[in-house]
């Protein structure tokens, strides 16, 4: 599971470590000691990494060096399979999110305005939801075998769920009052869901898509490893059976990329979308 | 209720034109509201049990009771938010049209992911051009004096700023009616001062019917044209308050009227 943090615990910890965002859009890493502070750790571990390795304190065989890993990252981007894997693997992800993120939304609609749409599918859905959807491999390979059916079917699978819940807890918990209000003031059905019911519920909206984004990940690298033909999780698999440490660990982070990424992309799109929320103003 | 003068208002029933101090008539869009054996129960609960009122057009009515006595009920079935067990209510324009109602919450209620303009234009609806529209807004929101906080957010406000907003909102589409739920109290003393003169100069440059909940006996009786006390769901005290607008705060016989209401909202207790 992925590790998200709280606009609000965002909020206070920013506020503690004194720093100064911009005060909204997208934030873009500037030089200073403050910026620069957080990654004083990782580049720590990588120097004694590198250090280990070079004084022949860890054996290759377990753990190749940092250096090993960039040169690995090198030949494979000149040889194209790093760029094709990534973009395969990127392309399930997304599409896999497309699908089960649109799903999951929709029914959370429905189901937070419409009091026969809950009763028809809720139940069903919270019973399902409780499968872990990881555990549905063996059947989705008899179903689909390894193509993309059965990659694409666990991601929206696994995504469904988080953004189904978050999108319906919003809805429900949108300020009864706010809904009077628009009521009074003559909003149709459709400007008070566009004017009233939506925005009250995005921010939850967009802690089901970044607690979506991280299931997205996780399930992607378990079915490729499993049942893949391309992407990262095959290329890591692959090298495995030659025991090439360095394309493995270069795949773990390949997928630590990604998945910074797609979560920077996310709180971004959060920022902008709730800048009218103090929490997103400084 | 024996120490509970009853007093009519002069001419209520017949002054559909009703004149404010006799030299502001009511705006053409303002609305007489007519109320026949208003009853309103929640279970076996009576809240209203059967209001006969007649307001008419401009006048500024305040109503004042103990909490639970049904003014809020009231306001909200005049406002269509809930609908009469049994009884009659009517509203009559000049004109014949529909009466335009507009309500204002004890909290603003703003949208906080729109800006002050944007929230100002919700009272609008959505059939206005959006040209005609922003000319409104600004109009109305130099009229609540916070035409520079246009593209503020809401949480960036102050409470009596932001019930500015809300009173902007509910006055640009100009209503014929205007229902005040308890709109100050929950503002601090002097923001309430200040909004007090804001409301009767509004009311008296659009002279709208203004019907104001309150619990507040000085507010009513700097305010109203009218006060009207509600006790158990009854009108139990209906008061002419003649004296002309605008009006200051320490004058000598509205605070006499402001201590005959207190005892007549307190008296049916058996005496504080």
């Amino acid at each position: 599971m992925s590790t998200f943090d709280t606009p609000i615990g965002r909020a206070l910890t920013e506020r503690t470590a004194g720093r100064t965002a911009p005060k909204l859009g997208f934030r873009l890493p500037a030089p200073g000691r403050d910026r620069l502070l957080p990654y004083l750790v990782p580049l720590a571990i990588i120097a004694a990494w590198q250090l280990g390795c070079s004084l022949g304190w860890i054996s290759s065989r377990i753990m190749p060096s940092p250096a090993d890993v960039a040169v690995a990252f090198w030949s494979t981007t000149l040889s194209g399979q790093l760029p094709h894997d990534i973009l395969v693997s990127a392309g399930r992800a997304f599409a896999g999110l497309v699908v089960g993120g649109a799903i999951g939304f929709l029914l959370g609609i429905a189901n937070g305005v419409s009091k026969l749409s809950e009763q028809l599918t809720d139940t069903t859905l919270q019973m399902l939801r409780t499968i872990p959807h990881l555990a549905m491999i063996p059947l989705v390979i008899l179903w689909f075998g390894i193509g993309e059916e059965s990659k694409l079917f666990l991601t929206w699978l696994g995504v469904l769920f988080p953004v189904y819940l978050n999108t319906y807890h919003g809805v429900r918990n949108v300020d009864r009052d706010l809904i009077e209000m628009g009521r009074v003031y003559g909003m149709s059905n459709w400007t008070l869901f566009r004017k009233v019911v939506f925005p009250g519920a995005l921010p939850s909206i967009f802690v089901g898509l970044r607690y979506a984004l991280g299931i997205m990940w996780l399930t992607l690298i378990v079915s490729e490893s499993i049942a893949a033909s391309s992407g990262i999780g095959h290329m890591a698999n692959n090298a495995r059976e030659f025991m090439m440490t360095d394309v493995v660990v270069l795949a773990l982070v390949i997928y630590a990329l990604l998945g910074k990424l797609a979560d920077v992309v996310a709180r971004s799109l959060e920022r902008r979308a709730l800048r009218w929320n103090p929490v997103y103003q400084k | 209720m024996t120490l509970i003068a009853h007093e009519r208002f002069q001419g209520a029933a017949d002054a559909p034109e009703y004149t404010i101090d006799g030299q502001h008539p009511a705006r053409t869009g303002a609305a007489a509201i007519t109320l026949k054996g208003l009853e309103k129960s929640f279970g076996a609960n009576r809240v209203l049990r059967g209001i006969n009122l007649h307001i008419p057009a401009g006048q500024f009515v305040a109503m004042i009771g103990k909490s639970g006595c049904g003014k809020s009920t009231l306001l909200r079935t005049l406002m269509g938010l809930d609908a009469p067990t049994s009884g009659e209510l009517t509203f009559d324009t000049p004109d014949g049209g529909e009466a335009n109602a507009r309500i204002v919450f004890q909290e603003p209620r703003l949208l906080p992911w729109l800006d002050v303009a944007d929230n100002v234009a919700v009272g609008l609806g959505d059939k206005v051009d959006r040209r005609l529209a922003a000319r409104e807004v600004e109009a109305v929101l130099s009229e609540v004096q916070l035409a520079e906080k246009a593209g503020e957010w809401p949480a960036r406000l102050s409470g009596g700023q932001r019930q500015r907003v809300a009173l902007a909102r509910a006055l640009v589409s100009r209503p014929g009616v205007l229902a005040l739920d308890e709109p100050l109290g929950a503002l601090d003393a002097l923001t309430r001062i200040s909004m007090q003169e804001l409301l009767a100069r509004v009311w008296r440059e659009l002279g709208f019917t203004a019907v104001l909940v309150t619990h507040d006996v000085s507010e009513a009786v700097h305010l109203a044209d009218r006060v009207i006390v509600l006790d158990e769901g009854r009108v139990s005290l209906d008061l002419a308050i003649p004296h002309p607008h605008p009006r200051r705060h320490g004058n000598a016989e509205l605070a006499e009227l402001e201590g005959r209401l207190l005892s007549a909202i307190l008296g049916t207790d058996g005496g504080h």
